[in-house]
């Protein structure tokens, strides 16, 4: 099963034509994916990656496979699936590399994905995850916050958002944007992962970036 | 090597396409503009999926209301450890009416962390029910503030009410384990119907489906049976490893088990099913509990076949197929059922 599905994934043919990512996929992978994406960056922490491959990496282009598959009907256990992804991206990195660290294999091997089969802590409550957004949205700052909150709830266009809070379209579109990252990073890194993301309001992107290059590091 | 682009620079022109996507449908130069984007590293194709799905999920911040205010909640919520136990659920919009507003969720916030410290130096604290269910397919695991914890099986409802001369737990439908930490003053009741089984520190399960008379299975310990309304009917002691069955207006009925028949019975915990000489029209109606798809039969003796095993209660078309190999039979699967013929 294992060995079929990773066969299929090292099958896959670099074109990925599908970039339309459909409303059903998208919710797929929110609802399904992104609430296990902490716990697998801290296996990914744990795995000794190989030096020009990156948490960062792995996760992208695991979310890059799981949005390119033509259906995720199939997939009992996405929690599971995604990890499996996740294994494969490495091992398809590392049977690229002319030089395979002995290490990463080890503790590939050591790593046992799952079976595809749900298990009790698979069913995060929907509460829980509100319960994090909440927290996380309660981090961001202004204006990001009333923007996003305006588009999300009332789904006021970016230029009748930037009337109301005094922005050009342009400028709310930039803080929207650093919000969905900001967001992302909560809720892809454990929902209260950094206390100091409250203190990086107003940091830079370039600075945020380090910042988050830094914990990689950390973890 | 060439210089990469690092994946947090991908992960921001990722968000702003997503912004963009949100704001409205591309334009034909936007989505050329965007595929070819995706077009040139792997990577970037994940990191606008994941913008997306950061995005959907953020946008159920309409599910906590108009009102929702993120410094208000914040405060109510951060006295308290960020530990999965003790999450304040907050209450959807559209939720079933027991279950309290997000309002009163946040007044009860403040007053749990508050109920924790009081219960430190020994005052009991009025607690509201707690509900928790499952869906189809599901099992849960439920912790409980006393060390005890309870495992609902699929499609099954508990409300739990802790009260400092009692811990209740209703069994409103299906089956659940409890684990039962040892406390003498507070016995640990379970209501099933018109049963109600008490114990003080045990192991059982109690499994109420309706439709068949309420079934205690007692894995540790002790447990006593009683019928409340039912006063002639005396409450009932009932040891480790034995089966109660407590048929409305009859006896209970009391059947010993082997200890490997009492943790085949508790395959559930693990997401299987465990048969011994079951009927294949009983082991179908099991599967039936777990999922949608349902086992049939072409010719009704086939139902009368026994099976051996131990399965994945998720899976009744792979258990229809290693059936059929054994038993010589066929599993012919349809949209929404397999069925077994000869």
């Amino acid at each position: 099963m294992e060995a079929s599905r990773e066969g299929a994934l090292a099958g896959r043919s670099n074109d990925r034509t599908m970039t339309r990512i459909t409303a059903e996929r998208e919710l797929w992978l929110a609802r399904h994916i992104l609430p296990h994406e902490a716990a697998l960056r801290e296996q990914l922490a744990r795995w000794r990656l190989p030096d020009d491959l990156e948490a960062d990496d792995v996760i992208q282009e695991s979310y890059s496979r799981l949005a390119s598959m033509e259906s995720v009907a199939d997939i009992r256990s996405p929690r599971n699936y995604f990890y499996s992804v996740a294994r494969t991206t490495i091992l398809l990195h590392l049977r690229r590399s002319r030089i395979v660290p002995i290490r990463t294999v080890d503790d590939l091997d050591s790593f046992e994905v799952p079976a595809d089969q749900p298990s009790p802590e698979e069913q995060a409550s929907d509460r829980e995850q509100l319960h994090l957004l909440a927290l996380a949205v309660a981090r961001l700052p202004e204006p990001g916050r009333k923007a996003f909150i305006l588009r999300a709830t009332e789904e006021v266009s970016h230029r009748e958002i930037g009337e109301r809070l005094g922005m050009t379209g342009n400028a709310v579109q930039k803080s929207l944007s650093k919000t969905i990252q900001m967001l992302g990073n909560l809720l892809g890194r454990g929902g209260n992962a950094d206390p100091r993301a409250s203190n990086q309001q107003t940091q830079s992107r370039e600075s945020y970036s380090n910042d988050h290059a830094r914990d990689e590091r950390r973890d | 090597m060439t210089t990469r682009e690092t994946s947090a620079e991908i992960d921001a022109a990722a968000a702003d396409w997503a912004v963009r996507v949100d704001d409205g449908p591309l334009d034909p130069q936007g989505q050329a503009a965007l595929d070819g984007w995706l077009a040139g590293d792997s990577r970037r194709l994940g990191a606008y999926a994941r913008a997306r799905a950061v995005f959907a999920q953020a946008r159920r911040v309409k599910a906590l209301g108009s009102d929702f205010d993120p410094d208000a909640y914040a405060d109510a919520n951060r006295a308290r450890p960020a530990d999965r136990g003790t999450v304040v659920p907050i209450a959807e919009a559209g939720d079933a009416d027991h279950r309290p507003t997000r309002r009163r969720l946040l007044i009860w916030g403040g007053s749990a962390v508050a109920a924790g410290a009081v219960g430190m130096i020994g005052l009991g604290w009025p607690a509201a029910a707690q509900t928790y269910s499952t869906g189809k397919g599901e099992i849960r695991l439920v912790p409980l503030s006393d060390g005890s914890s309870i495992t609902l099986n699929t499609l099954s409802e508990v409300r739990v009410r802790y009260r400092a001369d009692e811990r209740h737990v209703e069994l409103v439908q299906g089956e659940a384990l409890f684990d039962v930490a040892h406390d003498a003053h507070r016995p640990f009741l379970v209501d099933a119907g018109d049963t109600e089984v008490r114990a003080i520190g045990t192991s059982f399960t109690v499994r109420w489906l309706g439709t068949q008379p309420v079934q205690v299975l007692v894995r540790q310990g002790v447990v006593e049976i009683a019928r409340p309304e039912q006063p002639a009917v005396r409450p009932q002691r009932v040891a480790a490893n034995v089966r109660a069955v407590a048929p409305p207006a009859a006896p209970i009925v009391e059947t010993p088990l082997a200890p490997q028949a009492v943790s085949r019975q508790l395959a559930w915990r693990e997401g299987m099913l465990a048969f011994e000489d079951m009927p294949l029209r009983d082991a179908a109606a099991e599967f039936a509990r777990y999922s949608d798809v349902r086992i049939t039969f072409a010719d009704p003796g086939i139902g009368n076949e026994t099976v051996t095993g131990l399965y994945a209660a998720n899976n009744p078309r792979g258990f229809a197929r290693s059936v059929a190999m054994s038993l010589g039979l066929q599993a012919r699967n349809g949209p929404e059922s397999v069925t077994m013929a000869r």
